[in-house]
């Protein structure tokens, strides 16, 4: 707890989430799946420069709203069954906690130290937060919160993913070049992998079989075999961030943040098949597997690039805020 | 100018101090300076493209050494006030206008510098607009408090100083030179 201070106890959001969650899992047992096109999607961008968040329904492909956060805000995490939004806000180590029925800030939860990358196990039970300097990764209870633990990993730990199976985590160590691989239940490191230079976004499948690690000063991504721990490397552009797989698992995206472009690898042929251009320094980037499409944060530009990942083109760039990043898996699905 | 001049002699002076951590800080900053230029744009790309001749028209910068190392071009530029930068050459696009270029390593307060220079034509006829937009992180590699001549600020007022007297240098030459 000594790293950890709440600034609000809430136990009503607790209840509040709990039927939340009870109300999703009834609407998708409930709910054919010709219907999942009248859910929507909703693109939380966070905008380091203004200390923002930009909501995008994807519907509309424009900003319907805008929320003032921390400062310096970097990674995110999203809950459809809890309608929750975790922010990582590093320059004032806190992580602020949206409501996504009303787009407000309920809490925030102090860190000592500088949370950069997020994820969420599948149970939505725990936020993982890497802390950028301190080389650890914090496990905290979303229902209260409190801190579960941490753990002392590599350098710079950045991107986060957990499995399907909510058996292990998995976290890019940007300044020792490999993956560590942690066992959730006893929060223990299972094994390290080496990448490439510099990993730093990470990318899980639906299925959690492909683990992409994104090699910054590589100008590659590593493809992962999470079963055999196999591993292929692809170049890609200059400075490579993020990357996200279509849920079908047959095309990987990766925003080369130099290059100003997006490169789609063939997950089959390990080809590059397309080179897309996109916004100024394109960082973040998320599947919107409801409508088909990539969208893409561009940090210089201060705005999102829309790419349909059938036609491979850039549908829309809406304009966000100053300096957008959108570190993590920011696309939320609404029943 | 002076301005110039006694941010080298900081940064060098902080350059001194031992690097504790690689990790560079988790906020990247961003400069973008533009200048309108009553000159041809491939007269003005021509200038901007020179990689080894930036002290002709960089206030501050006493000489340039180019080097090559295999296929990749680096300089150095040497500051009147002492100190250094030393760079590489990422790219040249000439369809663009556009150069790419990184801060190895020097005497300025900040770290993992990635810049670019371009040229674009107009807005009036026979002008040229020069857009300059830098992107890198503060000295500072660890948990706050962030000491003083470290921080963000230090880092942006530095690129912002070279940026804006660059750019009214780099229009003032090319307005003048025949």
């Amino acid at each position: 707890m000594n790293t950890l201070a709440i600034k609000i106890f809430d136990f009503m959001a607790a209840r509040q989430i709990l039927f939340c969650r009870l109300l999703y899992c009834t609407l998708l047992l409930i709910t054919p799946p010709s219907l999942a096109r009248d859910m929507t999607s909703y693109a939380y961008i966070t905008n380091q420069g203004e200390d923002t968040v930009s909501v995008i329904d994807t519907a509309k492909n424009s900003v319907s709203l805008t929320i003032a956060v921390g400062k310096g805000p970097v990674g995110i995490a999203v809950s459809a069954s809890m309608q929750r939004v975790y922010i990582a806000n590093v320059e004032s180590q806190e992580i602020s906690v949206i409501n996504t029925q009303n787009n407000s800030v309920i809490q925030t939860i102090k860190i000592n130290g500088a949370p950069v990358g997020l994820a969420l196990s599948p149970d939505n039970a725990t936020l993982y937060v890497a802390d950028w300097f301190a080389n650890k990764v914090l496990a905290i209870s979303t229902h209260l919160p409190t801190m579960l633990g941490e753990l002392n990993v590599g350098d710079a730990p950045a991107g986060l993913a957990v499995s399907p199976n909510n058996k292990w985590l998995y976290i890019a160590n940007r300044d020792s070049d490999d993956i560590a691989i942690v066992d959730t239940a006893s929060l223990s490191i299972k094994k390290r992998i080496k990448v490439g230079a510099h990993p730093f976004g990470l990318s899980l499948s639906n299925s959690g079989d492909l683990l992409v690690s994104v090699n910054v000063r590589d100008d590659s991504v590593s493809l992962i075999n999470t079963k055999t721990y196999g591993q292929q490397t692809i170049k890609v552009g200059y400075h490579p961030y993020c990357a996200a797989i279509t849920a079908d698992e047959k095309l990987l995206f990766v925003s080369n943040t130099q290059d100003d472009s997006v490169s789609v690898i063939d997950l089959a042929s390990h080809k590059i098949i397309k080179t897309i251009a996109v916004g100024s320094t394109p960082e973040g980037i998320s599947m919107d597997p409801i409508n088909q499409r990539a969208y893409v944060a561009n940090w210089g530009s201060n705005n999102v690039s829309v790419i349909d990942v059938n036609s491979l083109q850039v549908l829309a760039t809406i304009k966000t805020g100053e300096k957008s990043r959108a570190f993590g898996q920011f696309i939320l699905l609404s029943p | 100018m002076k301005k110039i001049l006694a941010l080298l002699t900081l940064s060098l002076s902080i350059s001194l101090l031992p690097n504790l951590a690689s990790a560079h800080g988790p906020s990247p900053q961003k400069v973008e300076k533009s200048v309108t230029i009553k000159a041809d744009p491939a007269k003005v790309w021509a200038t901007v493209k020179d990689f080894g001749t930036a002290h002709l028209w960089l206030p501050g910068v006493a000489g340039t050494k180019l080097e090559k190392v295999g296929e990749d071009t680096f300089r150095t530029l040497s500051f009147k006030s002492g100190g250094n930068v030393y760079e590489k050459l990422r790219g040249i696009d000439n369809d663009s206008m556009r150069l790419k270029y990184e801060i190895v390593s020097g005497t300025l307060p900040l770290t993992d510098f990635n810049g670019s220079m371009t040229v674009t034509k107009g807005p009036g006829a026979g002008e040229s607009t020069v857009t300059w937009v830098g992107r890198f992180y503060r000295l500072y590699k660890l948990n706050p408090p962030i000491p003083e001549g470290q921080d963000d600020a230090t880092a942006v007022k530095a690129i912002n100083d070279i940026f804006d007297a660059g750019l009214a240098n780099l229009k003032k030459v090319s307005e003048t030179a025949k």
